[in-house]
């Protein structure tokens, strides 16, 4: 059986990797990652993806100051 | 210099500078910076999150970050992709390009003993769906307590059938639990053969009995063999995809 790897049938497979997994960098040198209050989209994969991220706490130390950011743009 | 870049991955040449040039997410000019014999592919950027409520505009870019690995990969083996939106700042003392510098300065070696741990692999995904109306069909044909209740039921008025069918159920649905935990033990037992790691992943969706991730030699893995043998059963149907990047393999000690 050989694997598939066509964007047309495995793109969500690639946002489940892009958005939930890799290299993972310390947070006192980041500005974000895929910060969930920003990306309000409705694209059932990238929520699920980001929702995996918060359960594993990835967002807790950043959540705030990403609103900062946000609220700085949008002000 | 702009005040933040962009990660995209990490590569590891040591026999050569690692020459790359591609474009990225929004048009940026995507480009290496070094350390040793690592790199990091990044672009320029300011210091704010990709963030957008367009669906579209989000899974563009998330494509793009990965296109960009992807070309990485195609040329340098050892790969270490980072997460989408993954952006270094800079800080009082320090610029991001500094900042980029100093992480990889700091977690050089783990980064080239995970580069030596992955090298010649990719990534597969791995999907199992379970038809359980056919297993279950199969099992009120040939389980012999199903086939005593069966006949049991025959020999009843309405009101013991109907008892009876309520019993029925309960010893299907636990036959049926039983045999999904046989199979998704008996395939993770010959998928481990094959594989080097794996992570058991949520299923997704309904019927799906199981879902990896599988990291395994990038060319010459025996993996679709075994997937083959599994799709080849009535009941069971395989969604293989990749190879990938590392993406599920990359997290640093």
């Amino acid at each position: 059986m050989k694997p598939i790897r066509d964007q047309k049938h495995t793109l969500v497979d690639l946002l489940d990797r892009v958005l939930d997994r890799g290299v993972i960098l310390h947070a006192d040198l980041i500005i974000s990652v895929a910060g969930i209050p920003l990306i309000g989209v409705s694209l059932k994969a990238v929520i699920a993806g980001i929702e995996t991220m918060l359960e594993h706490g990835y967002f807790n130390e950043w959540d705030q100051e990403i609103r900062e950011i946000e609220g700085k743009n949008t002000a | 210099m702009k005040q933040a870049i962009c990660l995209y991955c990490i590569v590891w040449s040591p026999n050569k500078p690692v020459k790359f040039k591609a474009v990225g997410i929004s048009g940026k000019e995507v480009y290496p910076i070094y350390y040793k014999d690592l790199a990091l592919i990044i672009h320029e950027c300011k210091p704010i999150p990709y963030s957008s409520k367009d669906p579209r505009k989000v899974s563009e870019w998330v494509k793009k970050h990965g296109q960009v690995i992807d070309e990485v990969w195609d040329i340098w083996d050892s790969v270490l992709p980072f997460q989408f939106n993954t952006i270094i700042k800079e800080t009082p003392k320090q610029s991001a390009f500094d900042n980029a510098i100093s992480w990889l300065e700091e977690k050089h070696g783990a980064i080239i003993q995970k580069m030596r741990e992955l090298s010649g692999q990719a990534e597969f995904g791995v999907q199992i769906y379970w038809n359980r109306q056919h297993t279950s069909d199969h099992l009120i044909k040939n389980e012999p307590t199903l086939l005593n209740l069966q006949k049991e039921m025959a020999t009843k008025g309405e009101g013991g059938q109907f008892l009876l069918r309520e019993k029925l159920e309960v010893e299907l649905r636990g036959l049926l639990q039983k045999e999904g935990l046989k199979w998704t033990d008996q395939f993770l037992s010959k998928i481990k053969t094959v594989v080097s790691q794996y992570r058991v992943e949520k299923p997704k969706e309904t019927g799906m009995i199981l879902n990896l991730s599988c990291l395994t030699d990038k060319e010459k893995s025996r993996l679709g063999e075994i997937l083959e043998e599994i799709e080849n059963m009535e009941a069971f149907r395989v969604r293989f995809t990749g190879p990938w990047p590392p993406y599920s393999f990359s997290s640093l000690a």
